[in-house]
């Protein structure tokens, strides 16, 4: 099966060039917005071939890519390879990607991301861990600054593990798991307790916060509740984007 | 010369000893929350704690980790070694298992260098002056147990065997469980161990992954206890 390309240069404004392969897409979306420039990619949920995508964001510029809503389930087979490099001073903020496996599917994602002195990543995610259908959900997020890898989290969830998954410590009886990374090599404008309440400790809802060594934090979450699960990710998301509004709107 | 050898497998053994100052404190530590919210509260609740964490987390991770250092070490492959801690180093994502994993590193490093003169050991400790996080226990251990030439199974097992009666010890006392019921668990756990070795030796570096999610969320939420009862 041939692959599916999209290559894209982001800066402030516009797009520097572009390549794409039906049903790949970006498209410029027409959102105001005091320093990010929105666009929403497009096939990345409809194509059956395996998917290479190539971004990278200039300097000083500040992106938000925001992921088409999921309308069909997603291909039974998906394998995609994101690799993006963040120039200094841009910020990549990649909105709340919602993975929701069908049954019988097989989903493989490589998401490798370069923040270059003190570029900028964010990256939201929500997983359904659906243990009554048959599915298999690897994703490994690599994020470098040059030679210095910040994080390698290889995720890997299957209903074939259904059993072993159940035990303290995995992910449980919990169906749903989301991440939200932040990487900054600054610390983040905000304290640390802003972001803590703002997590839930409901039952069945459990979520945690931590440090990446100076390099970013990650926030991570198990649930039973999608509706607040997402209510959680969303709020985050807006409190960063205040935060980094009210940091960046001078630089523009 | 093999950890089939009595002298060798003594000597393997030794270097778990609570003398070398390892610290196991590390997962205690995300075990902590689970056991203060009673969901560990029970001896089948701390074998089923023990089985994610010796079945999956250490298979996956540890001992792959351990498996591709020997594998370079043979090839003469220092640049190989580096990349494989540095790896290491960030994919355990939580500051605190972090730091822990590194001081256990940073105390096993001193020890052993102090007590033995190695050229490996030697470039180690020329590498971590500008890269002193990478220093974390697993790769120390690693180094050390290839220079002695102890054989990869045994190397694993026992980083597996002793991983698995630290956590046990920490738990006893937090639960706190009747010796009788810790020893229970550990003697079921025996089991896991071989089957775990066995699983690691077929394992490499692409095999790593990580579904202790929720592992990862207690040791989280453990830094923001008012009192703890492990500490990094």
């Amino acid at each position: 099966m041939s692959k599916k390309q999209l290559k894209a240069r982001f800066q402030k404004a516009n797009l520097l060039d572009y390549q794409k392969d039906v049903p790949l897409h970006v498209e410029k979306l027409d959102q105001k917005h005091r320093i990010f420039t929105t666009y929403m990619m497009n096939g990345w949920d409809e194509a059956k071939e395996p998917l290479d995508i190539h971004f990278t964001i200039k300097k000083a510029s500040n992106i938000m890519i925001k992921h088409q809503p999921l309308t069909d389930s997603l291909p039974k087979e998906q394998s995609i390879y994101l690799q993006c490099n963040i120039e200094e001073e841009a910020l990549a903020l990649f909105d709340k990607r919602e993975v929701m496996p069908p049954d019988h599917s097989h989903i493989n994602q490589h998401i490798k991301v370069n923040v270059n002195g003190d570029a900028e990543f964010i990256w939201a995610e929500i997983v359904q861990l659906n243990q009554s259908l048959d599915y298999h959900y690897h994703s490994l997020m690599e994020i470098w600054d040059g030679s210095h890898c910040i994080s390698y989290d290889p995720l890997q969830f299957s209903s074939q593990q259904k059993a072993i998954l159940a035990n303290h410590g995995l992910t449980e009886e919990f169906s749903y798991m989301a991440s939200i990374w932040y990487i900054s090599p600054n610390p983040p404008p905000f304290d640390e307790w802003d972001i803590q309440q703002r997590l839930s400790q409901a039952k069945h809802h459990r979520a945690g916060m931590t440090d990446l060594d100076g390099k970013g934090i990650l926030i991570r979450w198990l649930s039973t509740d999608l509706s607040l699960l997402r209510q959680e990710v969303e709020d985050v998301l807006a409190f960063f984007d205040e935060k980094i509004t009210e940091l960046r709107k001078w630089r523009v | 010369m093999s950890t089939t050898d009595s002298m060798k497998l003594l000597q393997l053994v030794h270097i778990h000893h609570s003398s070398f100052l390892k610290s196991q404190v590390a997962h205690a530590i995300g075990m902590e929350m689970y056991i203060r919210s009673k969901q560990i509260n029970t001896k089948e609740d701390l074998a089923s704690f023990c089985l994610s964490y010796i079945s999956n987390y250490l298979v996956y991770n540890d001992a792959i980790i351990i498996k591709e250092i020997f594998r370079q070490l043979k090839k003469k492959d220092w640049e190989q070694v580096v990349y494989l801690a540095e790896i290491y180093n960030a994919r355990k994502n939580v500051l605190e298992l972090k730091k822990t994993s590194r001081q256990a590193g940073n105390r096993f490093l001193d020890r052993i260098s102090s007590i033995h003169t190695s050229d490996l050991i030697e470039k180690w400790q020329e590498e971590i002056k500008d890269a002193p996080a990478l220093n974390h226990y697993v790769v120390v251990y690693s180094l050390y147990a290839f220079d002695q030439g102890f054989d990869l199974y045994s190397t694993i097992q026992t980083y597996l065997y002793f991983s698995l009666t630290n956590l046990i010890q920490h738990a006893v006392r937090a639960i706190p469980l009747a010796p009788k019921d810790a020893e229970q668990v550990t003697l079921a756990a025996l089991e896991k161990v071989y089957q775990a070795t066995e699983i690691a030796m077929s394992l490499s570096f692409n095999d790593m992954k990580n579904n202790a999610i929720g592992l990862e969320i207690s040791a989280m939420q453990h830094k923001y206890l008012l009192s703890k009862l492990f500490i990094s």
